[in-house]
């Protein structure tokens, strides 16, 4: 079904001072809109110098600004309302899906299949990291055939640092603390730990370092 | 003789008992949340189907993973032809070697089992879930 | 040394620190993205939908996907936008659900009666001066104004999201700001 050309519902009431379309150098609202949503660029003449298109261009340009602020209160309110909603949320995702590979296990009986998730191995890996004050790990990788026992893995691990820690020494005991857990808890052998910072909180825009393991 | 699901409820003590285990979580890869009525179902018929006992799997515990207590009857145990099968999900506190901790969990139900059950056991199936 | 190091919470950690923890199972990442980016969500759901009753369901399903589907987003930094589509979809599921047939004219044409000019005029600021226009709207014209100006949809979006063609989307948008502009005025 066709949209029929739509009558103006408001300026039915009579008391709109909108301008026509006439009135607007043959612009309609619609491509005035386009034009304030391409930034007023490329500059058209027509429509810059025309005042009655100026008028229309400063009010879809207040209307954005207080949809802006209105949304912005609303949420803020929402804020204050409170969290109450978060917890059955939390409580509906499937927190088994990042289970990720089987890491085995080493035991000589033939019955035994032993076992500890990637999902597990890698929660390790975040908690040694984020042992070491001042550091946040985010994303952790583990490359290798991990699902063969005793296998070489590389570690690949995010991290953001607080501003004023020394960048290379953090990236050194990030390394550390995650060897020795790692040692401590797992069977696999650790070939390189990678430990890129990309974010030092207060200074975000910072850009990637990556700090190799000797 | 012992059934599975009583065989299950015994498991469930002994692997909670053995030090440096933090928790039992359910074994399977259960259905989660939104779809925990179809889990559910699914472990109804599975239950009847084979006569496993799955583990009670409480929502909550599944779901928000923050159920610190031990179900009663969260070790699968499966009897089939007179092979037992055992199948168990673990986390465990980081003061041990998760590794060892595996291991000791498997040991001590093969060593339970040897004593308890009825019939050879076919696997014992030791997950780690959760480290720390 | 690292004892003297200030704890790093994680409810201050950037959004590509969350969006990789919470991609490999950190469910507090998650919940601090949940957090962050919720409130957001519920107050444009609401727009979206037309009401906050079916809220809590449409932002908890958008959160449920974003779960799912968060080791596969490539970009961490969009992350915020990525919600919001996610729950655009949601929520635009939910009302043509409600609906089986949306009759574009039909909804379009079939607004409230002119608005009752004191209720604007009355209103404590513009902002709230806003927000009743709004109520003023078809509820196809606030939809489309909620995708565009909050979500940022481009006109072609909002057509392939509403099954309108793009002209359509256009001066359906066009009817909506010169109605708030309107009401706007009568504010002022």
């Amino acid at each position: 079904m066709t949209v029929p050309e739509l009558p103006p519902r408001s300026s039915d009431d009579g008391n709109s001072h909108e301008p026509a379309e006439d009135a607007l150098g043959g612009h309609t609202v619609e491509e005035l809109s386009d034009y304030l949503d391409r930034g007023c660029t490329p500059p058209d003449p027509s429509i810059d110098d025309s005042p009655e298109c100026q008028i229309v261009l400063e009010s879809l340009q207040r209307l954005r600004a207080v949809s802006l602020n209105l949304f912005e209160e609303d949420v803020k309110v929402e804020s204050e309302r409170g969290f109450s909603w978060v917890g059955s949320i939390l409580d509906n995702i499937a927190v088994d899906a990042r289970a990720g590979r089987d890491i085995p296990v080493h035991h000589p009986s033939p019955s035994a299949h032993l076992v500890m998730s990637e999902g597990a191995v890698r929660g390790l890996i975040r908690a040694a990291g984020d042992s070491v004050g001042g550091v946040l790990i985010g994303s952790c990788k583990l490359e290798g055939d991990v699902t063969v026992p005793r296998a070489s893995v590389v570690v690949t691990v995010e991290a953001s640092v607080l501003w004023g820690e020394r960048i290379a020494d953090a990236a050194d005991r990030i390394r550390g603390a995650i060897y020795s857990e790692l040692m401590k808890h797992t069977e696999l052998q650790v070939e390189a730990i990678h430990v890129e910072i990309h974010d030092v909180l207060i200074a975000r825009t910072r850009p990637t370092t990556e700090l190799e393991t000797p | 003789m012992t059934t599975p699901s009583q065989l299950g409820v015994e498991l469930s003590q002994i692997v909670a008992a053995v030090p440096g285990v933090q928790r039992l979580y359910p074994p399977t890869h259960p259905v989660i949340g939104a779809l925990a009525g179809a889990a559910d179902a699914a472990r109804g018929a599975l239950t009847s189907a084979t006569e496993s006992l799955s583990a009670s799997m409480g929502r909550g515990s599944i779901a928000s993973g923050t159920a610190a207590s031990v179900s009663p009857q969260i070790v699968a145990v499966t009897s089939h032809l007179g092979e037992i099968q055992v199948a168990i999900r673990i986390g465990v506190l980081t003061s041990a070697s998760a590794a060892e901790v595996c291991r000791s969990v498997h040991d001590s139900v093969a060593d339970y089992l040897s004593k308890h059950a009825a019939g050879s056991v076919a696997a014992i199936s030791v997950k780690v879930a959760r480290i720390g | 040394m690292s004892e003297a190091s200030p704890h790093f919470p994680l409810d201050t950690a950037d959004d590509r620190t969350l969006v990789g923890r919470a991609a490999d199972g950190d469910v507090r990442a998650f919940e601090v993205l949940v957090r962050r980016y919720g409130p957001l969500m519920r107050v444009y759901a609401s727009r979206v939908l037309g009401s906050n009753d079916e809220t809590d369901d449409v932002v908890q399903d958008a959160f449920i996907t974003a779960w799912q589907q968060l080791p596969e987003l490539g970009d961490a930094s969009v992350v915020k936008s990525w919600l919001m589509r996610i729950v655009s979809r949601k929520s635009i599921d939910r009302v043509r659900a409600r609906r089986p047939h949306v009759d574009v004219d039909d909804v379009d044409l079939a607004g409230p009666e002119s608005a009752t000019p004191s209720e604007v005029t009355e209103a404590r600021s513009r902002t709230q001066a806003l927000s009743i226009a709004l109520t003023h709207l078809p509820e196809i014209q606030a939809r489309c104004w909620a995708l565009r100006e909050l979500a940022e949809y481009s006109y072609d979006e909002i057509a392939a999201e509403l099954d309108l063609p793009a002209t359509t989307v256009r001066g359906i948008l066009a009817r909506a700001r010169k109605a708030l502009i309107r009401e706007m005025e009568e504010w002022r």
